[in-house]
Parts: structure tokens; C-alpha cells; sequence
């Protein structure tokens, strides 16, 4: 419910200047308000010491203000500076170097070293800016308001002033203090956020770079458990986790493939009469040579010692046994010179034939089953006088090309 | 333009924290305020009769303080939703009981002609909106406009007295031509001086829009129209009170250099007319002459 004002009301608001007191009031409160909405997360300190200043030139009626930094060896730089004729936006541009003072030197510098508001009410009469070069921009009288953080460590300056002397009142030296303040916390809270976005992002490059190691350090290691580091084939390890895959196509769409199993000859007395050195030069040739028979679909894997094992995909036993000759004979071609001697291998194999439509499908053989009867196959032709391919007959005996039989072990 | 000057009108400005209510308003304007009873529509109507009071009041209300997410651009909103009745009144008492022209030093100053040309060019504003059904100019916001349009001239008044009264000393000068002796003298147009004004004071951008750009001669796009508008108040607001009656040709001319159809400008000018002897009536009435 409105009171309505009396006479005698009417008669105190004359000459109180109240309307003035009000303006000033939401003025003063406009100006912190301002202030308080800019975003410590500015990443340029500039730019929001700039909103700063020109929240407080909007929402009062300075003429001109500017800030200096402080930096560690006590100097105060003028960083930037707005008058209210300048637009919004306007960037000062600095004739030679801005302007700089040391702690102790000047009102600035005075400010800054005693940590107190200085206020000089006529530059015209003060000795201090006696020697002020441009006389013209003069100011009549300037605030100068020191802006730390927290903990009071200095952060800079803010200056205000304005042409006229004696300008400045006790409601403006009590905004501009509380204006300090809160810009001081404002600086504080943005270098802290920015040195908190360095701590993240110097972290998360770390991290990543940790998680990059240990990423590739988990494919090394992965790849060393499946390679065999001598000849470079992938192991035993590598041979069951793919060969799965060739199983299941193999069930699932009937295509044929085929297992070799394969054995140096005599290579333990190779050993034994020329050093494993050279053993392991011999498994690192056939080895290479092996590779140049297999196809990307193919799995090639040292199986142990030296024995390797060929699985090729989609590939009947016809096929497979021509490429399992190929393959004796292209070992069989190989020699190692030794002072006068051309040492030879060969190479025994054990043919395995998965065939979709065999006794063997039905059964729904598992990998070590087949390894086993690719096994038996090796171990016939071993028993045959080795250097031969032996195929691991999965047909009745009466209708099978594939003749070979295995020996009782 | 005279850069020393612009600053120095520009420092003046920048201190500036109220205007003058005008002795036509005044009286007025304190009986609402004391009435316990008075409707906030009521005491809107009445405070828009002081330029400087709506100046003053849209501003605050849109200053930083009062935080709000749109701007406010009419007076009644500004009372009922930022600033509410209790300092309204107590900021409209101070002003109208403390902040005075000095008329002794601004001789030629007349308050009450200054008001006749405020309030007339507002509702002339208001009227021709009126006719057009299909314009997007919002009635009160053109009002408001008309009403802030000439604030430049009470500013000077207000701040250099001594500069103003001897262009306000001819009797011939009108409202039209008095803008370019304000400028030969301070190197600003008043449109130009209120601008500054109404942006130191952060009134609502389409009022410094029309200020800043009232006399633009290339006017384009959205803020094209409510400036034609007020161009054609204007000058039949000076027809006005400088004939009476005129004749068609000039209302011919008006229309035709605004855009504005000429039956809405002779229509308008009509009601103005009618208009003009109440608002006599109402400035007599209050005691101001």
C-alpha cells in the first residue's frame, strides 16, 4: 500500500539532492554488477581488464581510465586503456612502448608499493606530474587504485581520472575501492582458471601420451606373443587365434581347406655338426621361403622348434598337395655354404584335407584334432624316409587318391 | 567536427544525472505522486508529460543493476516491473523539486514552447502509426520517441545556458532550424547531444538508434521507418504551432518527403489541430502561463 508524502516530506526532499543519491546509488551498483558478470574463463587477461574498464566507464562518469601490471621484477606496464570518447572497441595504439613505472616511482608506482588508493586532486599543482611530457592529455586529477589478489600480492593498477581538478568525490573513492577489490578477485580467479586449464591440458597430454605408450606397448608385447622374433612368422599362439576363424568359415559355407604340418629334416644334427647359429640361419631362410607360398588369407606359423604349419583357406586337397610339393621342393633347392660344403635340408610334410562333405565334417572335428591327424600324416612320411608329403587319408580305403596310412605310433 | 568541443559536451554529459521537469509538468506530476490512490497508468500518462523524467526513469530501469534480460521501452513497464512506485516517487520528487533550469542565464529558453513541441510531435507520432494498420512500428515506442526527440535542446538549455540563449533569442528560429545553429555553435546537432544522452543514461537501442540517425539522408532497412515517421511529426508539430492551419501543399510536401501516404498526414494533422487547443488549455490550466 502506497503512503501518500506529506508537505512536510515535500518540503525535505528540497535541496536534498536525493534524485542524485538514487542515480548514484544504481550508478555505482550498475558498475559493480557489470564487473561481476564478466567470465573469469577470458582467456586473454587484456580483454577482461578492458570489459572491466569499460563497465566502469559506462555506469560512470569518469572521462578516462587505464591499468599497469605488475610483473616479478616490480615494473607496472600499461596494459590498456579506454576513454569515453573511444569506441567500445577501439584498440590504443602506442606511439613508441607503453608507458611503464617502477614500484615507489610516481602515483602509480606509489599506489602500488604502499598497497593504498592514492588520489591527487589537481595535477596542475602537483610537482609529481610536473614533468608529464604531454601536457595536453594532462588529467585535472586521477585515482589510483593498487588491485591485489586474496592474499594481497599485486596484481596492478587501476587509474582512473578526469580533466577537471578536484573532480573525484568520497562516493567515488569508495566505488573504486570496492571495484579493486572485486576486479583483483576477478584477475585472481582467471589466472587460477587458466593455470587450472594448463594443469588439464598438461595432464591429458599426458595421459594420452601414457595411454599411447601403453597402447603401444600392449600392441608390442601383443605382437610379440604372437611372433615368432627369429623368423619373423607368427607363433603358435597367433595360429590358434585365427584359425578359428577358418574353421567356422569352413563350417559355415563348406569351403575346403587345407593343413600342412611340416619338419626340418635332421635338423637336430644340423645343429649339433654346424652350431645353432647356423640352425638359426637355416629356420630363418626356409622361413622366408615358406612366406613367399602363402596368400594373405593363409595362416604361416613356426609352430615350434622346426616345425611350421601352413593352413591355406578355401583350397581343395588337390591344391593343397601341389603346393605342399612346391613347397618340399622349393626347401629341398635351398643351400648354405659352409667352408667347401653346400649344406642341404628337405622338408617333411604332413597333409591334411578338410573337405566339406567328408566323414571328418560330420564329426565336427575341433583345431587339435585336425593338428593331430596333420601329425600323423608328418609322421608317415617320416617313417616313409622323410622328404616327402604325406596326405592324412580321410576317405574309405576304397575310393581315396589320398592313400597314405598312418603308422601305429 | 569540433573535437574539443564534442569532449567537452561529452564530460558535461557524462555527469549529467537528471533533467529538468518543466513548470508545465510539474504541478501535474507531483499531485499523482502524492495521490495514494493513483492508478500506475494514470501516473505513467502523467510522468510521460516531463521528457526528461521518462529519460531519466527508462534508464535506470535498464541499467546494469536492475539486470533485465529484455530491454524496457515504455514507461508503465519500467514503474510496475524494474523500478517500482516507492522510487519512482521519491527520484520524481527530487527531480521536480530540485532540478531547475536557470532561466536567467538561458533567456531564450522557453519551457513551455520546448513542451508543445515534445508532447505534439508524440502524439502526432502516435496517431500516424495509428493510421497505418500494417506497419510493425510499435505505438508507445514512437510515442516515447517523439517525446525524447528535441531532449537535446533542454540538455543544452540545462548545461550551456549561455550558449543556447542567444540562438533561441530570434523568434523566427523554429525547432527545424535551431538544430543547425546548435551545431554551427557546438559542432553537434541537439539530436546528436541527446543521443549522447540517452546512451551515457542506457536507454533502449531503438530510442539512440532514432537520435543517432535522425538526420541520416540515407536511410535503409528497419530503422527507416519510425525516423520518417517522426521526421513528418516534427515538421508538422513546427506547422502547427508556427500556422495554425496549413496549407495542402505543405502537407503535400511532408508526405511526400517521408513516404507517408498524404490522407494519413492530412488526417493526423486535422486531429492535431483539435489537439493543439487542448494541450493550450491543459498548459494554462496548470499555471504555466
Amino acid at each position: 500500500m502506497m503512503q501518500s508524502v506529506k508537505k512536510g516530506d515535500i518540503r525535505k526532499w528540497a535541496g536534498a539532492g536525493v534524485q542524485d543519491l538514487i542515480v548514484d546509488l544504481v550508478n555505482a551498483l550498475s558498475a559493480v554488477k557489470s564487473l561481476a558478470e564478466i567470465s573469469c574463463e577470458i582467456a586473454d587477461e587484456k580483454t577482461l581488464i578492458r570489459q572491466a574498464l569499460a563497465g566502469l566507464l559506462r555506469n560512470q562518469d569518469m572521462e578516462r581510465c587505464s591499468f599497469f601490471v605488475a610483473d616479478h621484477e616490480g615494473t607496472l606496464t600499461n596494459v590498456t586503456g579506454l576513454s569515453i570518447v573511444d569506441l567500445p572497441d577501439a584498440e590504443h595504439a602506442w606511439a613508441t612502448r607503453p608507458m611503464q613505472f617502477r614500484l615507489g616511482e610516481g602515483i602509480i608506482g606509489h599506489a602500488a608499493s604502499t598497497r593504498t588508493m592514492q588520489y591527487c586532486e589537481n595535477c596542475f599543482e602537483d610537482r609529481r606530474f610536473a614533468k608529464v611530457a604531454d601536457q595536453a592529455h594532462m588529467p585535472g586529477s586521477i585515482v589510483c587504485a593498487p588491485v591485489c589478489t586474496l592474499h594481497n600480492v599485486l596484481i596492478g593498477v587501476l587509474n582512473v581520472s578526469h580533466p577537471q581538478a578536484h573532480f573525484f568525490t568520497d562516493w567515488h573513492m569508495r566505488l573504486l575501492d570496492v571495484y579493486a577489490n572485486v576486479l583483483g578477485q576477478l584477475i585472481t580467479n582467471r589466472r587460477l582458471f587458466q593455470q587450472m586449464e594448463m594443469e588439464i591440458a598438461s595432464r591429458t597430454a599426458e595421459l594420452e601420451r601414457l595411454v599411447n605408450e601403453t597402447r603401444r606397448l600392449k600392441d608390442h608385447y601383443a605382437n610379440l606373443s604372437m611372433h615368432d622374433q627369429l623368423t619373423g612368422l607368427h607363433n603358435r599362439r597367433y595360429f590358434y587365434d585365427q584359425v578359428e576363424l577358418a574353421l567356422a568359415q569352413h563350417k559355415r559355407y563348406g569351403q575346403p581347406f587345407c593343413l600342412l604340418v611340416m619338419d626340418i629334416d635332421h635338423f637336430k644334427s644340423i645343429n649339433d655338426l654346424y652350431g645353432h647359429g647356423f640352425g638359426d640361419q637355416v629356420l630363418i631362410t626356409v622361413a622366408d621361403t615358406l612366406k613367399t607360398q602363402v596368400r594373405s588369407a593363409d595362416i604361416l606359423v613356426r609352430f615350434g622348434g622346426e616345425e611350421f604349419i601352413i593352413l591355406f583357406t578355401n583350397t581343395s586337397c588337390e591344391n593343397g598337395r601341389v603346393l605342399a610339393e612346391r613347397i618340399r621342393g622349393q626347401v629341398k633347392a635351398l643351400g648354405w655354404p659352409v667352408e667347401a660344403e653346400n649344406v642341404r635340408v628337405s622338408l617333411s610334410i604332413g597333409l591334411y584335407c578338410a573337405l566339406p562333405n567328408s566323414a571328418d565334417a560330420d564329426q565336427q572335428l575341433d583345431i587339435d584334432a585336425i593338428i593331430h591327424r596333420a601329425d600323423s600324416a608328418l609322421y608317415a612320411a617320416k617313417a616313409k624316409g622323410r622328404d616327402r608329403v604325406e596326405v592324412f587319408d580321410t576317405s574309405p580305403p576304397h575310393n581315396g587318391d589320398c592313400s597314405a596310412k598312418r603308422e601305429p605310433s | 567536427m569540433n573535437d574539443p568541443i564534442k569532449h567537452s559536451v561529452q564530460l558535461k554529459i557524462n555527469r549529467l544525472k537528471s533533467l529538468p521537469a518543466l513548470p508545465e509538468a510539474s504541478v501535474k506530476i507531483l499531485e499523482a505522486i502524492h495521490d495514494p490512490d493513483v492508478s500506475i497508468e494514470k501516473l505513467a500518462e502523467v510522468l510521460a508529460l516531463s521528457p526528461g523524467l521518462v529519460a531519466r526513469l527508462l534508464g535506470l530501469a535498464n541499467s546494469a543493476y536492475f539486470g533485465q534480460a529484455r530491454q524496457i521501452n515504455d514507461l508503465r513497464t519500467a514503474i510496475v516491473q524494474v523500478l517500482g512506485l516507492q522510487l519512482v516517487r521519491s527520484l520524481t520528487v527530487g527531480i521536480v523539486l530540485n532540478v531547475q533550469i536557470d532561466s536567467s542565464q538561458c533567456r531564450g529558453f522557453d519551457t513551455h514552447s520546448f513542451w508543445m513541441h515534445s508532447l505534439l510531435t508524440a502524439v502526432a507520432a502516435q496517431k500516424l502509426v495509428a493510421c497505418d494498420p500494417g506497419t510493425s512500428v510499435n505505438s508507445s515506442t514512437v510515442y516515447t520517441a517523439g517525446l525524447l526527440l528535441h531532449l537535446g535542446v533542454l540538455v543544452i538549455a540545462y548545461l550551456f545556458p549561455q550558449e543556447l540563449g542567444p540562438l533561441l533569442a530570434n523568434e523566427q528560429r523554429d525547432y527545424l532550424t535551431l538544430s543547425d545553429e546548435i551545431n554551427r555553435q557546438l559542432g553537434l546537432s541537439h539530436y546528436q547531444v541527446a543521443y549522447m544522452l540517452l546512451n551515457k543514461w542506457q536507454l533502449p537501442d531503438v530510442y539512440q538508434m532514432i537520435l543517432r540517425r535522425f538526420e541520416d539522408l540515407d536511410l535503409t532497412g528497419d530503422d527507416a521507418e519510425p525516423i520518417h515517421i517522426l521526421r513528418a511529426s516534427q515538421r508538422m508539430c513546427c506547422l502547427l504551432i508556427e500556422e495554425g492551419c496549413a496549407e495542402p501543399e505543405r502537407l503535400e510536401q511532408i508526405a511526400w518527403e517521408s513516404f507517408i501516404a498524404k490522407d494519413a498526414i492530412v488526417s493526423v494533422y486535422a486531429e492535431l489541430v483539435d489537439k493543439k487547443e487542448a494541450i493550450q488549455k491543459l498548459a494554462d490550466a496548470m499555471g504555466a502561463r
